[in-house]
């Protein structure tokens, strides 16, 4: 230590400032070099990479809200299944327990039983020709080409109506009648249909 | 603070005005000491008056080297007094050699390491004005101890000059005995001839003091001439011990000379000199050229310029050390957050592929919801149609009801029906008349919107042979 003290006491007031300078001096390249360069710049990317990382983080929120979304619309959906299903359930209850809504082919004779009863009873000469038809529903049709005499009138409109009144879904699709040109008979023609769910 | 005085293995600390004598142990403050006349090699000689003052000291040093025989082999603290006169500066010049230095307070040196100011003796006695509370004159003060003697001259409280005088040692020598053993005659038996059995002695030792106070006399006879200074009038004595019968002897030898011989004393239990030398010392500590240290105190680590390098290396690199200790900290933090939201993601990875795969099940449970709510509602409405379908068969308007509102209505007019003819939900009449009775159709027609049919109208009319014939059409 005494050494580099005779040493820097040998110096003159000159070279001492600029030994002093050269420590300063070096000191500052080893401050730019190291603290300002290197460990800023690790500091930095650091950073950076901080930034990058928490915007990967924030994307997940749409997802999130995503599914609860979907949640909610499939309890929704789910509600409305139940109460859809309740509603089918109910329909097909009704019609199973209907008797109006039905008809088979037994049923149907019995009403061309009736029909063609009632047309004996009154008077009334007719050719009957049947047919079933299966599409959307089931649809028995009864075409009736006949005759009565014009004074039994009467008896053609007690027809009509012993048909529109039988327990089952029923329609008069088409009725021409019409005075011949004797003017004594009435010729008609009857298209009755016997509708029912398949 | 506390200012100490060494003397003879003793230390007197100087504190708030009270002066305490110790055993030798450090105590931080301001040190101090004295040194004898007899190790100091005095010069007196004279400079022109031309000289300028800045040169003074070289001169001198000049002077002292080359005609006051110093040895240029060895090393000397000189220290020196300019005073001028008319002509010329009387110069007095104390050298003192730094290995005597050295070799005096080297037991001192070992536990105060430094002495900040080292006094010499000659010089002391201007303390004494101020402690004796004498009023200064022409004084001589006579100094004697074991080991030297001397005469110190003050004129008016400024010191003039110093002579050295026979010292005890020499009497011990004509007496034959040591200096201690001379010490103790004096002491015990003086100058007082009945103390003595052995004549001889008394007489060497009184011709001792009788030779000793000539050269006072002579010594202060001559100075005065040689200072120009007036007569001298008071000589102040001291002596390290007590001499029996001196002042009694020769108070009046010297009062017959015209001058008061008074005995140095103090109103203290401790040595006059050294009480003074204490007060002195504390007084004159800033006076350089009454100093003759040469063990200052050891410039403080941090005023050397290797001190200060050191700092300058030691700050910057503490400095640096400390700014990147917070960077590093900082980065230190930062990888603790890359850690955590590295692991954040991953989990948030995870659950963002369990939450697409949860999203994708509960789309295609969506979808499938969705399909078969549209099954159940086609379903629903499907059957629901149908069954309204059919209800809408059963309620509407039967054709016995029709044809019988047609009647009604045909027999109040007085109509004839030809033909009727129904085809869904249009029905086509065809009516006779007469033709006299042809506003009945429109009347039928009128009637026949009562029952709630639609879009009524007559299409065909014909008139043949006074017979109204026409063609009534409506909807249900």
């Amino acid at each position: 230590m005494n050494s580099i003290e005779n040493y820097l006491q040998t110096l003159d007031k000159k070279n001492l400032i600029m030994l002093y300078l050269s420590v300063v001096v070096v000191f500052l390249i080893i401050y730019y070099n190291f603290n300002y360069s290197y460990l800023n710049e690790k500091i930095k990317t650091g950073s950076d990479k901080i930034a990058l990382l928490k915007s990967k983080y924030a994307k997940n929120e749409i997802y999130e809200k995503k599914l609860a979304r979907l949640k909610k619309l499939t309890q929704s959906l789910k509600k409305e299944n139940l109460s859809l299903s309740e509603d089918l359930r109910y329909l097909n209850v009704l019609i199973k327990t209907s008797d109006v809504l039905h008809i088979n082919d037994r049923k149907f004779l019995n009403i061309l039983e009736e029909v063609l009863f009632k047309a004996s009873i009154n008077d009334i000469q007719a050719s009957y020709t049947i047919s079933k038809e299966l599409n959307d529903y089931k649809i028995y049709q009864i075409d009736i080409n006949g005759t009565f005499d014009a004074s039994e009138f009467g008896n053609f409109n007690e027809f009509i109506k012993n048909m529109e009144s039988v327990k089952s879904i029923n329609e008069i699709k088409f009725l021409k009648f019409y005075l011949n040109k004797d003017k004594k008979n009435v010729y008609f023609e009857i298209k009755y249909y016997l509708w029912g769910l398949l | 603070m506390k200012f100490i005085y060494l003397s003879e293995n003793k230390q007197y600390v100087l504190e708030n005005d009270r002066v305490v004598k110790k055993d030798l142990s450090y105590e931080k403050g301001l040190v101090s000491a004295c040194i004898g006349y007899k190790n100091i090699l005095n010069i007196t000689f004279k400079l022109p008056r031309d000289i300028e003052e800045d040169m003074l000291e070289i001169e001198a040093e000049k002077y002292v080297y080359n005609e006051g025989t110093l040895d240029y082999n060895k090393e000397y603290k000189i220290n020196y007094i300019f005073k001028p006169y008319e002509d010329y500066y009387m110069v007095e010049a104390y050298a003192i050699q730094t290995d005597k230095l050295e070799k005096e307070f080297e037991k001192y040196l070992k536990i105060f390491k430094y002495i900040d100011f080292i006094s010499a003796k000659p010089f002391v006695f201007e303390a004494y004005y101020d402690i004796a509370s004498v009023i200064p004159k022409y004084d001589v003060f006579l100094y004697i101890d074991n080991n030297e003697s001397f005469l110190s001259c003050f004129a008016n409280g400024e010191f003039v000059f110093v002579k050295s005088l026979s010292r005890i040692e020499s009497l011990a020598k004509q007496l034959d005995k040591t200096t201690d053993e001379t010490i103790k005659i004096l002491n015990e038996k003086g100058l007082i001839k009945e103390n003595y059995e052995d004549e001889e002695t008394f007489n060497i030792i009184e011709s001792f003091f009788s030779q000793f106070f000539m050269k006072v006399n002579n010594l202060i006879n001559y100075s005065v001439s040689y200072y120009s200074l007036p007569k001298i009038e008071r000589i102040f004595f001291y002596s390290s011990f007590d001499i029996n019968g001196l002042f009694d002897r020769y108070e009046e030898f010297w009062k017959l000379s015209g001058v008061e011989f008074k005995k140095y004393e103090i109103n203290s239990d401790y040595d006059a000199f050294d009480y003074t030398a204490v007060f002195f010392n504390a007084k004159n500590i800033e006076k350089e050229f009454l100093n003759f240290s040469i063990f200052p105190r050891p410039v403080s680590f941090y005023k050397t310029r290797t001190g200060i390098l050191i700092l300058m290396l030691a700050l910057g690199f503490l400095l640096i050390s400390a700014d990147a200790y917070l960077k590093y900290e900082k980065l230190m933090q930062q990888e603790n957050e890359i850690a955590k939201l590295e692991a954040n993601i991953k989990r948030h990875d995870k659950e963002r592929k369990m939450l697409k795969k949860a999203i994708k099940r509960y789309e295609s449970q969506l979808k499938s919801l969705t399909i078969e709510n549209s099954g159940l509602k086609n379903q629903i409405s499907d059957i629901s149609d149908k069954v309204l379908f059919l209800k809408e068969i059963q309620t509407s308007s039967k054709c016995y009801n029709q044809i019988q509102d047609v009647l009604k209505e045909l027999k109040k007019y007085d109509l004839k029906l030809i033909s009727f003819n129904k085809n869904s939900n249009h029905t086509d009449l065809i009516l006779i008349t007469d033709f006299k009775n042809a506003s009945s159709i429109a009347n039928f027609m009128k009637n026949i919107s009562k029952y709630g049919y639609k879009n009524i109208s007559s299409t065909k009319i014909l008139n043949k042979n006074g017979i109204y014939i026409s063609k009534v059409s409506y909807d249900e």
